[in-house]
């Protein structure tokens, strides 16, 4: 109860202070925005898309009707805005060509395909047809976009029609994440697909996703979903500092003493302490999300909770981590200087202004430590990426992880700290 | 009476084993409901030895009872039944004064109905009723005050902390507070004061402790006091120069007929005699004989001040 009332109490004194909501609210805001439309204004609706073109590999090895429909499609006008198909027939020197980055991914239809699709062997399933899809590892958002479109075309084979447009639905929801220009794909291949299927298949082709090499690459990222997400936590661990730093304040101003002097105990006060700037980090990063999404239209993916989970987790670590250094600095202006270089080099080393992705191998490594790369990783997944609350379960693990080291040594500290 | 509060051999060491020993073995006694001050000069330990019976410091040795609990044993006991007022206001500046009221209270456990009550009340005491919806920031230092010891009455407590809850406030603010100290003390409340201003000790103090370099030098009554010093008049003179260089001069005075004791501090000299009138003009002889020149002179009765230059052989004030 009383830990309640100490956070709401801090929460309450945070939320009126205008140049705390200017720091939490309005600053990432600004930035995000003038960084992002510096990479190409994304919140007009009408820039083109960064992907076009992509380059893809096509190996035919089947030489009955179906696999000639499949590079039809693929080779479509429809998806030439997208997709840079060339056909080739020799699939090692096609992996060769992901491998160097020459192209993003090769997408080979066996032999037997045809076969495989009229039902011929369908009885045998242990031998399904197998479309394989290699891709870059570590290129980012093309491999998911050609999978996306080989998915689809995969299942417009299996299923036909019938549930076509759920998939192609699916599609769409996440093409619009990518950017404007993506987002009609999904009609586009539909109705490329109902000119060609009448009818209901047997479920006999499965897309075997072959990762290749270990090429460093590039990525593409659009620039808003990116940096929205980068300079929120910025600025959500900004905030979180100055908010843990309030503890040694406090002390300094003989508030903390008071509230020693009534009947409430140590972990109380801490927890309080603590639980306020976690209730603050919380409740402005909603703000956040919802005043980007109401004023940019910013995506923040299509899981809710993937995004709250994620939120809680980053809020969470950001806190401990704020707690942990304002327990073992010797003062308020100590927790400040070391809080701000904290906060800095985490978010340099992290990948704020500049993707992880595209530092060396070793810096991408050493980049692991921090929160903030975490916690980045689990926004892009969401944001950039459009995955679910299942892909951002390993980054929001870890960082649970993470505060939980934080709180216990923070909570270790002050109590120590408090026992004069 | 019974006693509420009593401290046994209280010692405090910072920052051991080499830093200041603040508080070198105090005892003394709290009867029910009496005014006892702590008076004593900067430095002296007040601060120190509150913050042990407020459990925020943990004595390096020895104990205090408060209404039968120890502070080592049941702190959280003891915070139940004692207030504190301390010394720095200790207030959210940019919250108002109800607000602020209204989370402490909870912090001692109130709540609901009571908590409103109380919160209505200890403004009434303070006399901020009307400003309490404002930011304590907008507030004198004088009104901060207020709502500082508004804050250690909430709860309704049986003994009061006030850590020199008058400094660096306005006479009127003052006497205010004085005034409701007396108000409080004459519903019940115990109260323990800290000060070093000798006439706020002599105007609401039952019994005063004299505090210096972290030991109580003296406990009584004002009359048991300045009894001890048996009844000297003091005067003290302003000789234009700093009487170091003037040494002989406060040796000169001490030895005069009628003279008990005469000492020297900055630019004063304070000479106590049986008889003030009496030997006044052989003091203002022996000032010419030495060349200075009077620059005020003043007579005292004996008082607090007197008794903690007797005891110490320096001034309650520097
Ligand atoms: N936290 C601390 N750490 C180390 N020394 C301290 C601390 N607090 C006080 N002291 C020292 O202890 C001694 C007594 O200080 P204290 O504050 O108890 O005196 P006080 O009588 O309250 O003085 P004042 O009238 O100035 O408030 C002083 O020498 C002071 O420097
Ligand atoms: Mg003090």
């Amino acid at each position: 109860m009383k830990i309640l009332t100490i956070a709401w109490k801090d929460t309450t004194i945070r939320f009126r202070d205008r140049n705390a909501l200017i720091l939490m609210v309005l600053a990432p805001l600004v930035l995000s925005a003038i960084i992002g439309s510096a990479f190409g204004g994304f919140w007009n609706g009408s820039d083109p898309v960064p992907f076009d073109a992509i380059p893809v590999l096509l190996i035919n090895q089947d030489d009955g009707e179906m696999g000639q429909q499949f590079e039809e499609i693929l080779t479509s006008d429809a998806l030439g805005d997208l997709l840079a198909v060339t056909v080739m027939a020799d699939e090692t020197a096609a992996r060769e060509q992901v491998q160097r980055g020459e192209a993003r991914a090769a997408i080979v239809i066996p032999d037997g395909f045809s076969e495989a699709v009229s039902g011929d062997v369908a009885e045998t399933a242990e031998s399904p047809a197998l479309v394989q899809f290699y891709a870059d590892p570590s290129a980012t958002v093309t491999p998911n976009i050609v999978r996306g479109v080989v998915t689809q075309i995969v299942n417009g084979f299996n299923s036909a029609a019938i549930s076509s447009e759920v998939t192609v639905a699916q599609l769409t929801a996440e093409a619009a994440t990518l950017g404007p220009a993506l987002a009609d794909l999904g009609t586009v291949l539909q109705a490329e697909m109902q000119s060609r299927f009448n009818e209901g298949q047997p479920v006999v082709i499965s897309l075997n996703d072959v990762p290749v090499g270990e090429t460093e690459e590039t990525a593409d990222i659009s620039p808003f979903a990116f940096f929205a997400p980068s300079m929120g936590i910025l600025f959500l661990m900004f905030s979180m500092m100055d908010g843990t730093r309030s503890i040694l304040e406090e002390e300094q101003e003989g508030t903390l003493s008071r509230l020693i002097s009534t009947p409430t105990s140590h972990l109380e006060i801490i927890l309080g302490k603590i639980g306020g700037v976690f209730l603050t980090g919380g409740l402005q990063f909603v703000v956040f999300v919802a005043a980007s999404a109401l004023i940019f239209q910013l995506n923040w993916g299509n899981s809710l909770l993937g995004l709250a989970m994620l939120t809680l987790a980053v809020v969470l670590s950001l806190t401990s981590l704020g707690a942990l250094i304002a327990a073992f600095a010797r003062n308020a202006s100590q927790a400040g200087i070391l809080g701000t270089v904290v906060t800095l080099v985490f978010a340099a080393l992290g990948g704020t202004f500049v993707p992880a992705q595209n530092f060396p191998p070793f810096l991408q490594e050493l980049s692991k430590i921090t929160v903030t790369r975490w916690a980045l990783d689990g926004f892009t997944d969401l944001t950039v990426y459009g995955l679910g609350a299942a892909d951002v379960v390993l980054e929001t693990a870890v960082l649970f992880g993470l505060s939980l080291i934080f709180v216990a040594l923070a909570l270790w500290q002050f109590q120590r700290r408090l026992a004069k | 009476m019974s006693t509420i509060v009593e401290v046994k051999d209280l010692r405090k060491q910072y920052n051991p084993p080499d830093g200041v020993t603040a508080v070198r073995g105090v005892s003394f006694a709290i009867r029910q409901g009496e005014i006892f001050s702590l008076l004593g000069p900067n430095g002296a330990g007040k601060s120190t030895t509150i913050s042990m019976l407020s459990c925020l410091l943990t004595p390096t040795s020895g104990d205090a009872i408060i209404d039968g609990h120890s502070i080592r044993q049941d702190p959280k006991q003891v915070k139940q039944v004692i207030g504190v007022v301390p010394q720095e206001i200790a207030l959210y500046d940019t919250i108002s004064a109800r607000e602020n009221l209204e989370f402490w209270g909870k912090m001692y456990g109130l709540s609901g109905d009571k908590l409103k009550e109380r919160v209505t009340e200890v403004l009434n005491i303070a006399g901020l009723i009307e400003r309490a919806n404002e930011k304590v920031a907008t507030f004198s230092g004088g009104m901060k005050r207020r709502i500082n010891i508004a804050v250690g009455l909430l709860h309704n407590p049986k003994v009061l902390y006030m850590d020199e809850p008058t400094v660096g406030i306005d006479p009127q603010s003052r006497r205010r507070i004085l005034d409701t100290v007396q108000e409080l003390n004459d519903q019940g409340l115990t109260v323990l004061y800290t000060t070093h201003y000798m006439e706020e000790a002599e105007e609401l103090s039952d019994r005063i402790g004299i505090i210096d370099h972290g030991k109580l030098i003296a406990v009584g009554t004002q009359d048991e006091l300045t009894e001890m010093i048996g009844q000297y008049d003091t005067v003290q003179l302003d000789v234009g120069e700093s009487t170091e260089a003037n040494g002989t001069l406060v040796s000169h005075l001490a030895g005069l007929p009628g003279v008990h004791q005469a000492d020297g501090e900055g630019e004063s000299v304070m000479v106590q005699a049986e008889d003030a009138n009496q030997v006044l003009p052989r003091i203002l002889q022996t000032v010419a004989e030495h060349g200075r020149s009077i620059r005020r002179i003043e007579i005292k009765e004996p008082n607090l001040e007197a008794v903690f230059l007797h005891l110490t052989g320096r001034a309650l004030r520097d």
